[in-house]
Protein backbone atom coordinates (compact mmCIF):
# COMPACT_ATOMS: atom_id res chain seq x y z
CA UNK A 1 0.00 0.00 0.00
CA UNK A 2 1.58 3.24 -1.23
CA UNK A 3 0.05 5.57 1.16
CA UNK A 4 1.70 3.20 4.42
CA UNK A 5 5.17 5.16 3.13
CA UNK A 6 3.79 7.91 4.59
CA UNK A 7 4.12 6.24 8.13
CA UNK A 8 8.21 5.04 7.24
CA UNK A 9 10.24 6.79 9.34
CA UNK A 10 13.77 6.85 7.88
CA UNK A 11 15.76 7.63 10.70
CA UNK A 12 15.13 7.24 14.57
CA UNK A 13 14.58 10.60 16.20
CA UNK A 14 16.18 11.56 19.44
CA UNK A 15 14.53 10.93 22.21
CA UNK A 16 12.81 14.14 23.63
CA UNK A 17 12.07 14.89 27.33
CA UNK A 18 7.97 14.12 28.67
CA UNK A 19 6.56 17.31 28.46
CA UNK A 20 7.59 18.05 24.63
CA UNK A 21 6.44 14.67 23.62
CA UNK A 22 3.49 16.03 25.47
CA UNK A 23 3.33 19.33 23.27
CA UNK A 24 3.59 17.08 20.29
CA UNK A 25 0.78 15.16 21.13
CA UNK A 26 -0.78 18.80 22.17
CA UNK A 27 -0.36 20.02 18.78
CA UNK A 28 -1.50 16.64 16.88
CA UNK A 29 -4.75 17.23 18.56
CA UNK A 30 -5.07 20.64 17.81
CA UNK A 31 -4.50 19.58 14.02
CA UNK A 32 -8.53 18.99 13.26
CA UNK A 33 -8.97 22.73 14.45
CA UNK A 34 -6.50 24.17 12.56
CA UNK A 35 -8.35 25.43 9.71
CA UNK A 36 -10.76 27.25 12.52
CA UNK A 37 -8.24 28.92 13.99
CA UNK A 38 -6.05 30.04 11.08
CA UNK A 39 -9.68 31.71 9.85
CA UNK A 40 -9.89 33.82 12.53
CA UNK A 41 -6.35 34.88 12.43
CA UNK A 42 -6.65 35.73 8.77
CA UNK A 43 -9.48 37.55 9.30
CA UNK A 44 -7.45 39.70 11.90
CA UNK A 45 -5.06 40.50 9.51
CA UNK A 46 -7.51 41.39 7.28
CA UNK A 47 -9.60 43.80 9.43
CA UNK A 48 -6.42 44.89 10.36
CA UNK A 49 -4.96 45.61 7.02
CA UNK A 50 -8.19 47.06 5.79
CA UNK A 51 -9.38 49.25 8.63
CA UNK A 52 -8.03 52.65 10.04
CA UNK A 53 -6.64 52.24 13.67
CA UNK A 54 -9.76 52.91 14.83
CA UNK A 55 -10.03 48.77 15.17
CA UNK A 56 -7.21 48.21 17.14
CA UNK A 57 -9.28 47.18 20.07
CA UNK A 58 -11.47 45.00 18.69
CA UNK A 59 -8.22 43.56 17.25
CA UNK A 60 -6.53 43.16 20.74
CA UNK A 61 -9.92 41.46 21.68
CA UNK A 62 -10.26 39.23 18.54
CA UNK A 63 -6.39 38.49 19.06
CA UNK A 64 -7.02 37.55 22.64
CA UNK A 65 -9.60 35.75 21.47
CA UNK A 66 -7.93 33.45 19.25
CA UNK A 67 -5.25 32.89 22.31
CA UNK A 68 -7.95 31.57 24.46
CA UNK A 69 -9.12 29.55 21.81
CA UNK A 70 -6.45 27.27 22.06
CA UNK A 71 -6.49 26.41 25.57
CA UNK A 72 -10.27 25.64 25.59
CA UNK A 73 -9.86 23.80 21.75
CA UNK A 74 -7.59 21.43 23.90
CA UNK A 75 -9.47 20.95 26.56
CA UNK A 76 -12.44 20.30 24.48
CA UNK A 77 -10.77 17.48 22.50
CA UNK A 78 -9.49 16.13 26.19
CA UNK A 79 -13.01 15.59 26.87
CA UNK A 80 -14.35 14.74 23.15
CA UNK A 81 -12.33 12.60 22.27
CA UNK A 82 -11.57 10.80 25.64
CA UNK A 83 -7.88 12.12 25.32
CA UNK A 84 -7.90 11.91 29.11
CA UNK A 85 -7.98 7.62 28.68
CA UNK A 86 -5.42 8.36 26.38
CA UNK A 87 -2.54 10.11 28.65
CA UNK A 88 -3.41 7.76 31.77
CA UNK A 89 -2.17 4.82 28.71
CA UNK A 90 0.49 6.74 27.92
CA UNK A 91 3.49 6.49 29.77
CA UNK A 92 3.76 10.36 31.52
CA UNK A 93 2.97 11.19 34.50
CA UNK A 94 0.40 14.18 35.36
CA UNK A 95 3.01 16.52 36.31
CA UNK A 96 4.12 16.35 32.80
CA UNK A 97 1.26 16.79 31.18
CA UNK A 98 0.53 19.88 33.33
CA UNK A 99 4.35 21.25 32.16
CA UNK A 100 3.31 20.28 28.62
CA UNK A 101 -0.24 21.50 28.49
CA UNK A 102 1.37 25.15 29.84
CA UNK A 103 4.35 24.51 27.49
CA UNK A 104 1.49 24.08 24.12
CA UNK A 105 -0.50 27.51 25.47
CA UNK A 106 2.83 28.96 25.78
CA UNK A 107 4.21 27.91 22.45
CA UNK A 108 0.88 28.78 20.64
CA UNK A 109 0.36 32.52 22.34
CA UNK A 110 3.79 33.40 21.41
CA UNK A 111 3.35 31.78 17.43
CA UNK A 112 -0.09 34.13 17.37
CA UNK A 113 2.13 37.31 19.29
CA UNK A 114 4.67 36.79 16.49
CA UNK A 115 2.00 36.65 13.32
CA UNK A 116 -0.05 39.28 15.20
CA UNK A 117 3.36 41.49 15.05
CA UNK A 118 3.68 40.71 11.88
CA UNK A 119 0.28 41.77 10.86
CA UNK A 120 0.43 44.83 12.68
CA UNK A 121 3.91 46.23 11.03
CA UNK A 122 2.29 45.03 7.29
CA UNK A 123 -0.74 47.48 8.45
CA UNK A 124 1.49 50.08 9.65
CA UNK A 125 3.29 49.65 6.19
CA UNK A 126 -0.31 49.97 4.62
CA UNK A 127 -1.72 52.09 5.91
CA UNK A 128 0.78 54.55 6.97
CA UNK A 129 0.53 54.64 10.81
CA UNK A 130 3.37 54.90 12.77
CA UNK A 131 4.50 51.52 14.15
CA UNK A 132 5.94 53.51 17.35
CA UNK A 133 4.68 52.41 20.73
CA UNK A 134 4.66 48.45 19.32
CA UNK A 135 6.78 46.73 21.49
CA UNK A 136 5.03 48.20 24.52
CA UNK A 137 1.81 47.22 22.58
CA UNK A 138 3.06 43.54 22.14
CA UNK A 139 4.43 43.58 25.76
CA UNK A 140 0.74 44.54 27.26
CA UNK A 141 -0.63 41.55 24.85
CA UNK A 142 1.03 38.92 26.14
CA UNK A 143 1.29 40.16 30.01
CA UNK A 144 -2.84 40.22 29.43
CA UNK A 145 -3.07 36.84 27.62
CA UNK A 146 -0.60 34.99 30.36
CA UNK A 147 -2.82 36.02 33.12
CA UNK A 148 -5.88 35.30 31.43
CA UNK A 149 -4.86 31.57 30.75
CA UNK A 150 -3.30 31.68 34.03
CA UNK A 151 -6.24 31.91 35.66
CA UNK A 152 -8.02 29.96 32.65
CA UNK A 153 -5.91 27.03 32.86
CA UNK A 154 -5.99 25.58 36.56
CA UNK A 155 -9.93 25.83 35.92
CA UNK A 156 -9.56 23.33 33.37
CA UNK A 157 -7.50 21.38 34.60
CA UNK A 158 -9.71 21.22 37.90
CA UNK A 159 -12.91 20.42 36.60
CA UNK A 160 -12.65 19.94 32.88
CA UNK A 161 -13.81 22.20 29.37
CA UNK A 162 -17.61 21.20 30.34
CA UNK A 163 -17.92 22.38 33.60
CA UNK A 164 -14.72 25.41 32.95
CA UNK A 165 -15.98 26.74 29.91
CA UNK A 166 -18.74 29.25 31.31
CA UNK A 167 -16.46 30.31 33.87
CA UNK A 168 -13.89 30.50 30.53
CA UNK A 169 -16.15 32.84 29.06
CA UNK A 170 -17.02 35.02 31.90
CA UNK A 171 -13.50 35.55 32.57
CA UNK A 172 -13.16 36.73 28.57
CA UNK A 173 -15.82 39.04 29.14
CA UNK A 174 -14.25 40.08 32.33
CA UNK A 175 -10.81 40.10 30.58
CA UNK A 176 -12.22 42.57 27.18
CA UNK A 177 -13.94 44.73 29.37
CA UNK A 178 -10.52 45.16 31.39
CA UNK A 179 -8.52 45.96 28.40
CA UNK A 180 -11.03 48.51 26.96
CA UNK A 181 -11.39 50.32 30.14
CA UNK A 182 -7.45 50.11 30.64
CA UNK A 183 -6.60 51.39 26.88
CA UNK A 184 -8.85 54.28 27.18
CA UNK A 185 -7.23 55.08 30.39
CA UNK A 186 -3.48 55.20 28.72
CA UNK A 187 -2.29 58.87 27.47
CA UNK A 188 -0.19 57.87 24.35
CA UNK A 189 1.99 60.58 25.44
CA UNK A 190 2.35 58.68 29.22
CA UNK A 191 2.94 55.07 27.64
CA UNK A 192 5.76 56.94 25.13
CA UNK A 193 8.14 57.94 27.86
CA UNK A 194 7.83 54.78 29.35
CA UNK A 195 11.23 52.85 28.41
CA UNK A 196 10.37 49.94 26.08
CA UNK A 197 12.51 47.38 28.00
CA UNK A 198 10.86 48.30 31.32
CA UNK A 199 7.53 47.39 29.70
CA UNK A 200 9.07 43.70 28.34
CA UNK A 201 10.84 43.47 31.58
CA UNK A 202 7.72 43.62 33.14
CA UNK A 203 5.49 41.69 30.92
CA UNK A 204 8.21 38.64 31.20
CA UNK A 205 8.10 38.93 34.85
CA UNK A 206 4.48 39.14 35.49
CA UNK A 207 4.05 35.76 33.37
CA UNK A 208 6.74 33.89 34.87
CA UNK A 209 5.20 34.98 38.21
CA UNK A 210 1.38 34.01 36.98
CA UNK A 211 2.58 30.67 35.14
CA UNK A 212 4.66 29.06 37.62
CA UNK A 213 1.79 29.59 40.57
CA UNK A 214 -1.25 29.02 38.03
CA UNK A 215 0.82 25.60 36.66
CA UNK A 216 1.44 24.44 40.60
CA UNK A 217 -2.15 25.19 41.65
CA UNK A 218 -3.21 23.47 38.34
CA UNK A 219 -0.93 20.54 39.32
CA UNK A 220 -2.06 20.53 43.10
CA UNK A 221 -5.79 19.81 41.80
CA UNK A 222 -5.19 17.73 38.74
CA UNK A 223 -3.52 15.20 40.45
CA UNK A 224 -6.43 14.56 42.57
CA UNK A 225 -9.18 14.21 39.84
CA UNK A 226 -10.00 10.60 38.93
CA UNK A 227 -11.25 10.01 35.34
CA UNK B 1 8.15 -9.33 44.89
CA UNK B 2 9.27 -11.52 41.98
CA UNK B 3 10.11 -9.91 38.46
CA UNK B 4 9.26 -13.21 37.08
CA UNK B 5 5.58 -12.18 37.54
CA UNK B 6 3.98 -9.44 35.14
CA UNK B 7 1.17 -8.64 37.44
CA UNK B 8 0.83 -9.52 41.01
CA UNK B 9 -1.79 -8.41 43.31
CA UNK B 10 -2.77 -9.35 46.63
CA UNK B 11 -5.36 -8.10 48.63
CA UNK B 12 -6.18 -5.41 46.04
CA UNK B 13 -9.67 -3.49 47.27
CA UNK B 14 -11.10 -0.74 45.49
CA UNK B 15 -13.96 1.13 47.33
CA UNK B 16 -16.05 3.42 44.48
CA UNK B 17 -19.28 3.13 46.96
CA UNK B 18 -21.87 1.65 45.21
CA UNK B 19 -19.16 -0.94 44.05
CA UNK B 20 -16.50 -2.43 45.95
CA UNK B 21 -13.96 -4.55 44.08
CA UNK B 22 -11.50 -7.14 45.60
CA UNK B 23 -10.08 -7.94 48.19
CA UNK B 24 -8.48 -9.88 44.72
CA UNK B 25 -5.79 -12.18 44.93
CA UNK B 26 -4.12 -12.05 41.29
CA UNK B 27 -0.46 -13.73 39.70
CA UNK B 28 0.60 -13.79 35.99
CA UNK B 29 3.65 -15.19 35.41
CA UNK B 30 5.53 -13.77 32.46
CA UNK B 31 4.95 -14.73 29.23
CA UNK B 32 1.96 -16.02 29.76
CA UNK B 33 -2.04 -15.04 28.87
CA UNK B 34 -4.10 -14.85 31.57
CA UNK B 35 -8.23 -14.18 30.36
CA UNK B 36 -10.85 -12.09 32.51
CA UNK B 37 -14.22 -13.05 32.14
CA UNK B 38 -17.32 -11.55 34.11
CA UNK B 39 -20.29 -9.59 33.58
CA UNK B 40 -20.84 -6.07 32.72
CA UNK B 41 -20.55 -4.55 36.19
CA UNK B 42 -18.33 -7.08 37.61
CA UNK B 43 -15.34 -5.18 38.62
CA UNK B 44 -13.12 -5.97 35.05
CA UNK B 45 -12.59 -2.47 33.99
CA UNK B 46 -11.93 -1.43 38.00
CA UNK B 47 -9.08 -3.78 37.98
CA UNK B 48 -7.55 -3.03 34.44
CA UNK B 49 -7.68 0.69 35.38
CA UNK B 50 -5.69 -0.21 38.82
CA UNK B 51 -3.31 -2.41 36.54
CA UNK B 52 -2.62 0.22 34.79
CA UNK B 53 -2.24 2.39 37.62
CA UNK B 54 -5.27 4.91 36.76
CA UNK B 55 -6.96 4.28 40.20
CA UNK B 56 -5.55 4.50 43.60
CA UNK B 57 -5.55 1.12 45.53
CA UNK B 58 -8.17 1.30 48.84
CA UNK B 59 -6.36 -1.65 50.58
CA UNK B 60 -3.82 -4.23 49.59
CA UNK B 61 -0.50 -4.31 47.16
CA UNK B 62 -0.37 -4.56 43.08
CA UNK B 63 3.06 -5.38 41.51
CA UNK B 64 2.97 -5.23 37.88
CA UNK B 65 6.37 -6.22 35.81
CA UNK B 66 7.83 -5.94 39.40
CA UNK B 67 7.09 -2.22 40.32
CA UNK B 68 4.68 -0.23 41.07
CA UNK B 69 1.72 0.22 37.92
CA UNK B 70 2.30 4.00 37.52
CA UNK B 71 6.08 3.12 36.64
CA UNK B 72 5.55 0.47 35.14
CA UNK B 73 3.70 2.06 31.60
CA UNK B 74 6.76 2.23 29.61
CA UNK B 75 6.13 -1.32 28.90
CA UNK B 76 2.69 -1.74 29.18
CA UNK B 77 0.39 -0.86 26.37
CA UNK B 78 -3.32 -1.25 26.53
CA UNK B 79 -6.40 -1.31 24.69
CA UNK B 80 -9.34 -0.06 26.68
CA UNK B 81 -13.10 -0.18 25.70
CA UNK B 82 -13.29 3.05 25.31
CA UNK B 83 -12.82 5.87 22.40
CA UNK B 84 -9.29 7.66 23.40
CA UNK B 85 -8.50 8.83 19.92
CA UNK B 86 -9.28 12.38 17.96
CA UNK B 87 -12.05 11.84 15.79
CA UNK B 88 -10.45 14.47 13.14
CA UNK B 89 -7.16 12.34 13.09
CA UNK B 90 -6.16 9.96 10.02
CA UNK B 91 -4.72 6.42 11.05
CA UNK B 92 -1.57 7.90 10.02
CA UNK B 93 -2.00 11.09 12.55
CA UNK B 94 -2.92 8.71 15.23
CA UNK B 95 0.15 6.46 14.61
CA UNK B 96 2.50 10.05 14.85
CA UNK B 97 1.17 11.01 17.57
CA UNK B 98 1.97 7.87 19.98
CA UNK B 99 5.17 6.59 18.68
CA UNK B 100 6.50 9.19 20.30
CA UNK B 101 5.80 7.94 23.72
CA UNK B 102 7.24 4.58 23.00
CA UNK B 103 11.11 3.94 22.56
CA UNK B 104 10.37 0.40 20.94
CA UNK B 105 7.73 1.07 18.92
CA UNK B 106 8.58 -1.11 15.89
CA UNK B 107 7.36 1.10 12.64
CA UNK B 108 7.45 -2.08 10.13
CA UNK B 109 5.60 -4.00 12.60
CA UNK B 110 3.00 -1.30 13.09
CA UNK B 111 2.92 -0.94 9.42
CA UNK B 112 2.25 -4.50 8.82
CA UNK B 113 -0.52 -4.71 11.21
CA UNK B 114 -2.03 -1.87 9.36
CA UNK B 115 -1.75 -3.48 6.14
CA UNK B 116 -3.24 -7.03 7.84
CA UNK B 117 -6.62 -5.01 8.65
CA UNK B 118 -6.31 -3.13 5.71
CA UNK B 119 -6.43 -0.19 7.54
CA UNK B 120 -6.15 2.80 5.64
CA UNK B 121 -3.38 5.69 6.53
CA UNK B 122 -5.82 8.28 5.65
CA UNK B 123 -8.83 7.23 6.85
CA UNK B 124 -10.36 9.24 9.41
CA UNK B 125 -10.83 8.00 12.70
CA UNK B 126 -14.06 9.23 12.94
CA UNK B 127 -15.11 7.24 9.92
CA UNK B 128 -13.55 3.61 11.30
CA UNK B 129 -16.18 1.13 11.80
CA UNK B 130 -16.35 -0.06 15.24
CA UNK B 131 -14.48 -2.79 13.89
CA UNK B 132 -11.70 -0.96 12.43
CA UNK B 133 -11.26 1.01 15.86
CA UNK B 134 -10.39 -1.73 17.80
CA UNK B 135 -7.70 -2.93 14.93
CA UNK B 136 -6.41 0.72 14.71
CA UNK B 137 -6.35 0.51 19.05
CA UNK B 138 -4.66 -2.92 18.87
CA UNK B 139 -1.95 -1.75 16.24
CA UNK B 140 -1.27 1.14 18.65
CA UNK B 141 -1.42 -0.90 21.71
CA UNK B 142 1.43 -3.93 19.90
CA UNK B 143 3.60 -2.23 18.17
CA UNK B 144 5.38 -0.45 20.70
CA UNK B 145 6.50 -4.05 22.06
CA UNK B 146 4.80 -4.22 25.43
CA UNK B 147 6.13 -6.37 28.00
CA UNK B 148 2.43 -6.40 28.97
CA UNK B 149 -0.54 -6.37 26.92
CA UNK B 150 -3.86 -5.47 28.52
CA UNK B 151 -6.65 -5.84 26.25
CA UNK B 152 -10.36 -4.98 27.44
CA UNK B 153 -12.69 -6.45 25.24
CA UNK B 154 -10.70 -6.11 22.13
CA UNK B 155 -13.58 -8.16 20.49
CA UNK B 156 -16.13 -6.72 21.78
CA UNK B 157 -19.09 -5.96 19.19
CA UNK B 158 -17.28 -7.76 16.32
CA UNK B 159 -18.43 -9.87 13.42
CA UNK B 160 -16.90 -13.70 13.69
CA UNK B 161 -14.29 -12.98 10.97
CA UNK B 162 -13.09 -9.75 12.61
CA UNK B 163 -12.81 -11.61 16.12
CA UNK B 164 -10.92 -14.25 14.75
CA UNK B 165 -8.36 -11.80 12.65
CA UNK B 166 -7.84 -9.80 15.62
CA UNK B 167 -7.74 -12.69 17.36
CA UNK B 168 -5.08 -14.45 15.42
CA UNK B 169 -2.97 -11.02 15.55
CA UNK B 170 -3.12 -11.64 19.92
CA UNK B 171 -1.74 -15.31 19.32
CA UNK B 172 1.05 -14.10 16.40
CA UNK B 173 2.27 -11.00 19.00
CA UNK B 174 2.33 -13.93 21.79
CA UNK B 175 4.41 -16.33 19.20
CA UNK B 176 6.83 -14.29 18.43
CA UNK B 177 7.44 -12.43 21.84
CA UNK B 178 7.69 -13.61 25.23
CA UNK B 179 5.14 -11.21 26.51
CA UNK B 180 2.30 -11.28 28.85
CA UNK B 181 -1.54 -10.12 28.16
CA UNK B 182 -4.25 -9.48 30.69
CA UNK B 183 -7.61 -10.54 27.80
CA UNK B 184 -10.65 -9.28 29.45
CA UNK B 185 -13.70 -10.55 27.78
CA UNK B 186 -16.85 -11.38 27.50
CA UNK B 187 -16.85 -13.72 25.05
CA UNK B 188 -15.12 -16.97 26.96
CA UNK B 189 -15.05 -19.05 23.67
CA UNK B 190 -12.11 -16.65 22.42
CA UNK B 191 -10.13 -17.42 25.12
CA UNK B 192 -9.91 -21.26 24.11
CA UNK B 193 -6.21 -21.77 22.71
CA UNK B 194 -4.60 -18.54 23.44
CA UNK B 195 -4.94 -18.27 27.63
CA UNK B 196 -2.88 -19.74 29.86
CA UNK B 197 -4.50 -18.90 32.79
CA UNK B 198 -8.64 -17.90 33.08
CA UNK B 199 -9.81 -15.68 36.31
CA UNK B 200 -13.12 -15.06 36.62
CA UNK B 201 -14.68 -12.50 37.75
CA UNK B 202 -18.68 -11.58 39.86
CA UNK B 203 -19.88 -8.83 42.22
CA UNK B 204 -16.32 -7.27 43.00
CA UNK B 205 -14.91 -10.64 43.66
CA UNK B 206 -12.70 -13.70 42.18
CA UNK B 207 -14.77 -16.60 42.05
CA UNK B 208 -12.09 -18.31 40.26
CA UNK B 209 -8.75 -18.58 39.13
CA UNK B 210 -6.20 -21.45 38.35
CA UNK B 211 -4.86 -22.58 34.71
CA UNK B 212 -7.35 -22.80 31.88
CA UNK B 213 -5.87 -26.77 31.29
CA UNK B 214 -7.40 -27.42 34.80
CA UNK B 215 -10.73 -26.17 34.08
CA UNK B 216 -12.43 -29.08 32.22
CA UNK B 217 -10.12 -31.18 34.85
CA UNK B 218 -11.61 -29.29 37.44
CA UNK B 219 -15.75 -29.17 36.60
CA UNK B 220 -17.68 -31.07 34.61
CA UNK B 221 -20.85 -30.38 33.31
CA UNK B 222 -24.30 -31.79 34.29
CA UNK B 223 -27.22 -31.98 32.66
CA UNK B 224 -30.70 -33.42 34.37
CA UNK B 225 -33.91 -33.27 34.64
CA UNK B 226 -35.42 -31.17 37.53
CA UNK B 227 -37.04 -34.17 39.15
CA UNK B 228 -32.95 -34.41 39.95
CA UNK B 229 -32.31 -31.13 40.78
CA UNK B 230 -32.67 -30.22 44.25
CA UNK B 231 -31.56 -32.79 46.03
CA UNK B 232 -28.27 -31.83 44.02
CA UNK B 233 -28.41 -27.93 44.64
CA UNK B 234 -25.53 -27.93 47.33
CA UNK B 235 -23.17 -29.86 44.70
CA UNK B 236 -24.22 -27.75 41.84
CA UNK B 237 -22.79 -24.30 40.73
CA UNK B 238 -24.56 -22.40 38.40
CA UNK B 239 -27.65 -24.51 37.60
CA UNK B 240 -29.95 -23.55 34.68
CA UNK B 241 -33.20 -24.93 34.70
CA UNK B 242 -36.16 -24.78 32.51
CA UNK B 243 -39.57 -26.09 32.84
CA UNK B 244 -38.52 -29.51 32.25
CA UNK B 245 -34.24 -29.60 32.14
CA UNK B 246 -31.45 -28.00 34.21
CA UNK B 247 -28.03 -27.43 33.24
CA UNK B 248 -24.73 -26.83 35.71
CA UNK B 249 -21.41 -27.70 36.29
CA UNK B 250 -20.15 -29.68 39.23
CA UNK B 251 -16.63 -29.81 40.69
CA UNK B 252 -14.80 -33.19 39.84
CA UNK B 253 -14.39 -33.85 43.53
CA UNK B 254 -18.39 -33.76 43.88
CA UNK B 255 -19.10 -35.36 40.75
CA UNK B 256 -19.33 -38.64 42.74
CA UNK B 257 -22.11 -40.68 43.41
CA UNK B 258 -24.62 -38.50 41.26
CA UNK B 259 -27.30 -40.46 39.90
CA UNK B 260 -27.67 -42.37 36.67
CA UNK B 261 -30.61 -40.11 35.48
CA UNK B 262 -27.63 -36.77 35.66
CA UNK B 263 -25.55 -36.80 32.73
CA UNK B 264 -21.87 -35.74 33.04
CA UNK B 265 -19.99 -35.01 30.58
CA UNK B 266 -16.51 -32.83 30.09
CA UNK B 267 -17.47 -29.07 30.59
CA UNK B 268 -16.25 -26.31 27.98
CA UNK B 269 -14.57 -23.43 29.07
CA UNK B 270 -18.16 -21.86 28.28
CA UNK B 271 -20.04 -23.93 30.53
CA UNK B 272 -17.64 -23.23 33.12
CA UNK B 273 -17.29 -19.22 32.68
CA UNK B 274 -21.37 -18.90 32.03
CA UNK B 275 -22.09 -20.91 35.48
CA UNK B 276 -19.30 -19.33 37.82
CA UNK B 277 -19.92 -16.07 36.49
CA UNK B 278 -23.63 -14.99 35.78
CA UNK B 279 -25.63 -14.94 39.12
CA UNK B 280 -28.59 -17.17 38.95
CA UNK B 281 -31.71 -18.17 41.12
CA UNK B 282 -31.15 -17.55 44.75
CA UNK B 283 -30.17 -20.88 46.86
CA UNK B 284 -29.13 -23.12 43.77
CA UNK B 285 -25.99 -21.12 42.78
CA UNK B 286 -23.05 -20.97 44.95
Amino acid sequence: MSSHLALRRTHTPAPLAGWSRFVMLDLHSLLPFVKTIVITFAVMILLGVTTAPTLQIAQTIVALGVIMAVPLNLFAADEQAGLELLYQILPIRKRTRVVGRYATVLLTTLAAVVVGTGSTLIEAAVTNVPSGGLLVGVGTLIAAALIVQAVQLPLYFALGYQRARLLNFALLAVAALLIILAIKQISPAGVAEIPQAVVLGGSVLVAVTCYALSAWLSYSWYRRREF
Amino acid sequence: MSTELAIEGRGVVRDRGRFRLGPVDLTLPRGQVMGLVGPNGSGKTTLIKAILGMTALDAGTLSVLGTAPERAKGSVCAVLDAKFLVPGWSVAQAVRAIRPFYPNWDQNYAESLLARFTLDPDAKVKELSHGEGNKLALVLALAPLPELAVLDEPTSGLDPLTREEVMQVIRDYMARRDSSVLFSTHIPADLGGIADQLVVVRAGRVVYSGHMDALTEVFFAVRGTNDDLLPLRDRLIGARSTTTNFEAIVRAVDSGGLPSSVLVEEASIDDVVKALAVPVTEGIAR
